[in-house]
């Protein structure tokens, strides 16, 4: 185990090492960045990374394909069944949104699988076949057009793997299959359906007539042996004529390996690996998490086929021989256009007499592309994106962008308009976005702003108003603090002595203790420091409040305190009903009263039950910080 | 300028022992308008609050129990409130005196446990606790009976008209009312019958015996042939007595049935032959019309209801004796015969909780506002105790259901809350009252738990209190004192008695048939020990005896450091040691953070001696400057100080404190400066004090140096006068 290991750690410091040329180089590493392949070689190894192109454009119209295979007894002549191989290539490698049929011939028909059939079925079918009889083509592409749907901006396409010959049993049979061939690639032309020929074992000139059908439809022959193997030519078929959006992920020499791929943006709904070799593979396994998946393999293929995948996919392969493993990847997406709109208005001429304001509206857009299997969430808000090229376009007009930060904005002059037809294409990106048809927004137009007042002036006048108030109110505390107050005399009792609050400052603290309460409850002894506080009159109520204690409304705003001479607290009873008693002393309403230190007050409230006692204390000089308390 | 203060040890205990009796709140009485209390009112509470020793407490308080009997469910129920709704003659009131087996047992138990010095690891508490057990009584009885018979003779033989005769009456009058004590209602019967059947059924012998054979007394004969045998005794019905003098007895007898017929209203002749046969046994017990299998049935009832009443007593009765053993705790660390300044306990007869009422704390404040805020001091209060304190804040949710018999002191209501604690303190604080408080007894606050768990729980719980400007009269007492420990507290009272098949009547040997009650374990709260001893060496004298020289015959132990030197070897308590000792880690966690009033027990040697006592390791408050607490001499020094002071300066006058401090010989610091040599010196080796006048607020601060570390007094100058107020 440890030199394998140490195996990896070289991998590892190589990749860095790769990037980094990558990225002196100025190209975009960003979007191999996501591919991490690292192979594994008995003798040797190589890393290649698959740069795909910037500029790609790739063919994201619907497409629907029919396999007409020829399995008469010619065909049947060679040992290995490369023949079904390679339509089998090509029918897992296409995209879900290719729509696919099969038509199998000799004499007569002897398979079919309707447009659309999953690839399974066709797969089923492919492998029952026995190569015997006679080819009857006519008959063949006969049936194989009458699979198509009728449906409208469809790219269709006929792959017809054959040897060439059209021969049955009598010549005359033969002719009339010839005849009906070529009219059927006549009347395929004529509905636009491609007929491609994959020419197995070459093509005599004798025979051409399978060929002219390529010919008058425009599609392509591929020729075993001139165009390469079979395999080549299906690859040729799947990534050249068909050119669905992918990304190379990786290529690789040797003759095993493996690739963790890294899937770039979370939410595909489907994701295929395809790999192709030039030599037999075997082994081939694949470590994923995902709602479902399959690996499905040929001679020299492999798709590791996943719905709703996340993470990373690890692929491991043998080879029969050393070769070369190409690796691409194509993730499907449902995915919705969204686009939001903000609507701004521009000032292109102010009002003036007898001239109407003109105002300009735009509507500012941001388009995104929502994810309809992760919640509808951006999917371009994936930094992967990020300064992304895209071709869109509004209202038929066609506009270059980028995508930042997750959207494409653009700003549209919105007077004139009512709608805005928003579509952007897709064929710039390597994912698959099923679903991202155009999408038409409203213009509703904000209403022209009205023109505002000037209320300056009244806000001057409002302003020296309040200022003229608040000169009023402090005029009035000042004179409030300068409250007289008519403090009765312990010795004399009836001299009154009238003294300015303002000259006193409180000093200590005082101690409260509720000795009964209507409902029974006992309230825990509370202090209130008096010393430091402003020499402004202070109530009772104040007081219980200070100390979270509620009574309701029982007088205690009416027993009030002032600060007095020598270290005094005034103590005056201004309600109708309480009773406060300094000492055994009951106060007389309205004049107030000097409590000393240690002096008590015993209050009772208005409800005849509330009753409590107030101690006033000294402060030791210590006690006067609060900190130290 | 000379003593002014005769006193510095006086308590406070906040707690109940009777609710029958006159408590602190009822006397004070309505306080409103009042700023102090007039001195025939502190003379009235004295009389009824104030003690000087625990029988003057027994006495002041009688704690008692009342038992009264459920008919619905056949039990015995005890109550230490009396019960309202319940006539006064079907309550029985059971004193709890000195003469109580139970409370009798424990103080026993310490008094032994301090005799031997063992540890209770090593202390047979069964032996003691065997003291409440049936046949306990019964031997206290037989002697008891020995006395009245020998008297009652001694009576019997004088003529009528003898002077000494009468003598002996009233003698005999006072060993009958000891007796009736155990007649007098059928619960003390109990015992009684108990060990009257064993008796009558067992010959009194309860050891086990080999031979299982039926006992018939019979002589020792020869046979014809010559043969030795023992033959059976003809049974005779007899009433004859034991004793030589049959007259004697048969008028003992009769006096005992006409006392118990007094006594008891629903008399019956069980009990009258069983009362007659306790006191008074005769010759034989060999009846012939004994029903065993009656007997055996009311022998194990009464043993069965035995249990389940000395069970239900003790449940209830435990927490009262707690605090009584406190209280005797408290006064034990004061040596009996010695004279001086003993300590005395004003004790309020009121929940810490009732007290802490924001309705009746101004009745304290107004009291502490009498006694600790005059310049006369001799009913200054110095300190208080506060006890069981609750350690566990969820101590008060009770289960749901009592699935299987548990502990029940898990759901203790007798403790008394922190914040009731808290707004004591607040009040101590303002009349510098040192509050000793311990947290609830049982097996969690013991020594041995303290020396597994450490002190850490005990700091937490004392989070609240700190900080705070009361700290530093806040001294949390620490661990608490086991007198019988809780899985050596059963008592084994006998075994249930079986019939066999030849009808032979036997105790059982079957482990079930033990009848055992289980005490439970009794403690005494840590701050009753710590307040008795800090109490005890406030007395020069209490300092003599332990010092010898070096002693001031007339300063207190304000400023005696306990911790300091060998004091605390000298100074111990009078509770033999509990354990081994804490391990050294437990003790280097004590000392690094320096917390609490620290009890310890460890082997220690002093003048030559073994120390057998529980001495004190630590004396701190709460009051903490961040990293230790402080030691709570200083507090009371600083008191003192303060109050030697206010008294010897006319209530802190400028120029009387200038002359306080003054260098003259006669100034009160030169004086204590004088002394400080003296084991109780005011001003000690190291100490010094200073001050500084603060013309502008009025102050004088004293800085008071404690061996370096300095602490301050504010007092405020005496600069008012009446002419200045107007």
């Amino acid at each position: 185990m440890a030199p394998k290991r140490a195996i990896r750690f070289c991998k590892a410091d190589y990749f860095e090492k790769s990037k980094l040329k990558y990225r002196q180089k100025g190209r975009k590493v960003r979007k191999v960045a996501f591919c991490f392949i690292s192979f594994l070689f008995l003798s040797h190894f190589f890393v290649f990374f698959s740069m795909a192109q910037n500029d790609n454009s790739f063919s994201v119209s619907e497409k629907e394909v029919v396999f007409l295979v020829d399995v008469s007894k010619s065909m049947g002549g060679r040992e290995d069944d490369a023949v079904t191989d390679a339509v089998r290539q090509i029918l897992y490698s296409l995209p879900a949104d290719i729509r696919t049929g099969l038509v199998v011939y000799n004499t007569d028909i002897q398979g079919i699988a309707e447009m659309g059939s999953e690839p399974a079925q066709t797969d089923r079918i492919l492998s029952t076949v026995e190569y015997t009889g006679y080819s009857n083509a006519g008959l063949g592409l006969k049936q194989a057009l009458s699979l198509f749907s009728g449906e409208e901006d469809i790219e269709r396409h006929i792959i017809m793997v054959s040897d060439g010959e059209i021969d049955m049993k009598s010549e005359e049979e033969s002719e009339t299959s010839r005849e009906e061939f070529i009219q059927e690639a006549r009347l395929a032309a004529g509905r636009g359906i491609k007929i491609h020929i994959m020419a197995v074992d070459g093509i005599p000139d004798e025979e051409r007539e399978i060929l002219e059908a390529a010919e008058i439809s425009g599609g392509e022959i591929y020729t075993e042996g001139t165009d390469g193997e079979l395999s080549g030519i299906a690859e040729e078929i799947i990534y050249r004529q068909f050119n669905f959006p992918r990304k190379a992920v990786g290529t690789m020499e040797g003759n095993s390996g493996n690739f963790h791929i890294e899937i770039p943006v979370d939410g595909a709904s489907r994701v295929k690996v395809l790999l192709t070799g030039k030599s037999e593979m075997e082994n081939v396994n694949a470590g994923y998490t995902a709602e479902s998946g399959q690996v499905v393999r040929g001679k020299q293929f492999a798709v590791v086929d996943l719905a709703g995948p996340e993470g990373t996919v690890d692929i491991t392969f043998d080879l029969k021989e050393a070769s070369t493993v190409e690796a691409w990847l194509t993730a499907e997406y449902r995915a919705v256009l969204n686009v939001e709109t903000e609507y701004r208005t521009e000032t292109l001429q102010e009002e003036e007499k007898g001239r109407e304001p003109v105002y300009r509206h735009y509507a500012d857009l941001e388009i995104r592309l929502l994810n309809r299997d992760s919640e509808n969430s951006n999917l371009w808000a994936s930094g992967y994106y990020n300064g992304h090229p895209v071709s869109y376009k509004i209202n038929g007009e066609n506009f270059n962008g980028k995508i930042e930060n997750g959207a494409i904005r653009h700003t549209l002059i919105a007077d004139g308009l009512e709608t805005a037809e928003i579509s952007v294409r897709t064929d710039g990106f390597y994912e698959i976005y099923r679903e991202a048809v155009p999408v038409e927004i409203t213009v509703e137009l904000p209403p022209d702003p009205v023109a505002e007042t000037d209320y300056r002036p009244l806000w001057y006048i409002l302003g020296g108003l309040a200022a003229a108030l608040v000169l009023i109110l402090l005029i009035w505390i000042r004179k409030g603090k300068a409250e007289l107050v008519y403090v009765g005399q312990p010795d004399s009792g009836k001299n009154l002595e009238k003294y300015e609050v303002k000259s006193c400052q409180y000093t200590g603290k005082l101690n409260l203790y509720v000795v009964q309460t209507p409902n029974g409850r006992d309230i825990a002894p509370q202090t209130i420091r008096l010393f430091g506080r402003k020499s402004a009159r202070i109530t009772l109520e104040w007081i219980l409040n200070s100390c979270g204690i509620k009574f309701g409304n029982t007088g205690a705003g009416d027993i009030v305190f002032y600060p007095g001479p020598d270290k005094a607290l005034v103590v005056m009873d201004q309600s109708e009903q309480c009773t406060v008693m300094r000492g055994m002393e009951i106060l007389k309403k309205g004049i107030g009263y000097p409590v000393y230190y240690n002096e008590k007050l015993t209050v009772t409230m208005e409800d005849g039950i509330t009753e409590m006692e107030i101690h006033y204390k000294n402060l030791k000089p210590g006690e006067r910080e609060p900190e130290k308390r | 300028m000379g003593n002014t203060i005769s006193q510095t040890n006086r308590t406070m205990l906040m707690e109940t022992l009777n609710p029958e009796k006159q408590d602190f709140l009822t006397l004070v009485g309505d306080v409103r308008g009042m700023e102090s209390l007039s001195d025939d009112k502190i003379k009235e509470i004295h009389e009824h609050l104030l003690v000087r020793s625990f029988d003057e407490a027994l006495e002041k308080f009688e704690p008692t129990v009342y038992c009264y009997y459920n008919a619905n469910n056949q039990k015995v129920m005890y109550s230490l409130e009396k019960p309202e709704t319940i006539p006064e003659e079907m309550l029985t009131e059971i004193p709890l005196n000195r003469k109580n087996e139970f409370l009798n047992m424990l103080m026993s138990m310490i008094d032994t446990k301090r005799a031997e010095g063992v540890i209770n690891v090593d202390f047979k508490f069964e032996k003691l606790t065997d003291m409440i057990s049936p046949k306990k009584v019964m031997d206290d009885i037989k002697q008891n009976r020995k006395e009245l018979q020998y008297t009652y003779g001694e009576y019997a033989k004088l003529e009528d008209g003898d002077p000494h005769k009468k003598d002996l009456a009233d003698k005999l009058n006072v060993m009958f009312e000891e007796a009736s004590a155990n007649y007098n209602n059928v619960m003390a019967m109990l015992p009684l019958a108990i060990e009257d059947i064993k008796t009558r059924l067992l010959l009194g012998d309860g050891t086990e015996k080999k031979d299982n054979t039926p006992l018939a007394l019979g002589v020792l004969s020869m046979g014809n042939d010559g043969e030795l045998r023992v033959l059976e005794a003809p049974k005779v019905e007899t009433t004859a007595l034991a004793t030589v003098d049959d007259n004697i007895n048969a008028g003992l007898i009769a006096a005992l049935k006409e006392d118990y017929q007094a006594l008891n209203e629903e008399s019956n002749d069980y009990t009258e032959a069983l009362v007659a046969r306790t006191f008074c046994p005769l010759a034989s017990t060999m009846e012939s019309g004994i029903d065993k299998e009656k007997e055996v049935a009311n022998y194990n009832s009464y043993l069965a209801f035995y249990k389940e009443s000395k069970d239900e007593f003790i449940r209830t009765v435990k927490p009262l004796i707690e605090k009584l053993l406190g209280i005797w705790c408290f006064f034990e660390q004061y040596p009996k015969k010695m004279k001086g300044m003993r300590p005395s306990m004003l004790i309020t007869n009121q929940s810490n909780e009732m007290m802490a009422k924001s309705g009746n704390i101004s009745r304290l404040i107004t009291y502490l506002n009498t006694v600790n805020a005059k310049n006369d001091f001799g009913n200054t209060v110095w300190y208080a105790i506060v006890p069981s304190v609750s350690l566990d804040q969820y101590s008060k949710m009770k289960l749901t259901r009592e699935r299987f018999k548990g502990n029940t002191a898990a759901v203790k209501t007798d403790v008394n809350s922190v914040e009731s604690l808290a707004r004591l303190l607040d009040v101590f604080k303002d009349y510098e009252v040192q509050c000793f408080f311990s947290y609830e007894t049982g097996d969690a606050t013991t020594f041995n738990r303290l020396a597994t768990e450490g002190i850490e729980k005990y700091e937490d719980r004392c989070a609240p209190l700190m900080g705070k400007a009361y700290s530093e009269y806040a001294i949390p007492c620490i661990p608490n004192f086991t007198i019988i420990p809780k899985d050596k507290s059963g008592v084994i009272l006998d075994r249930r008695m079986v019939m066999n098949e030849d009808e032979s009547v036997e105790l059982s040997r079957e482990s079930e048939d033990v009848m055992k009650l289980w005490i439970d374990g009794v403690y005494v709260g840590a701050a009753y020990v710590a307040a008795g001893l800090v109490a005890a060496y406030q007395s020069p004298e209490y300092l003599k005896e332990k010092f010898g020289r070096g002693v001031d015959p007339e300063l207190p132990g304000v400023r005696f450091d306990i911790e300091a030197d060998d004091h605390s070897l000298a100074v111990r308590t009078m509770m033999a040691k509990e354990i081994t000792g804490f391990t050294n880690a437990i003790k280097a966690d004590i000392n690094r953070k320096n917390f609490g009033f620290v009890f310890s027990s460890e082997n220690a040697v002093y003048n030559g001696l073994n120390v057998t006592d529980v001495m004190v390791y630590k004396a701190r408050n709460l009051l903490s400057d961040g990293a230790v607490f402080e030691p709570i001499y200083k507090t009371q020094v600083t008191t003192y100080i303060e109050r030697v002071m206010r008294h010897g300066t006319g209530d802190f006058k400028e120029d009387s404190i200038v002359r306080f401090f003054s260098n003259n010989p006669t100034s009160q610091k030169s004086e204590w400066l004088s002394k400080r040599e003296n084991v109780n010196a005011i001003l000690g080796k190291g100490d010094d004090i200073s001050y500084l006048i603060d013309e502008e607020n009025g102050y004088c601060t004293l800085d008071i140096t404690f061996n370096g570390n300095v602490k301050n007094l504010e007092v405020e100058i005496n600069r008012l006068n009446a002419s200045s107020r107007v």
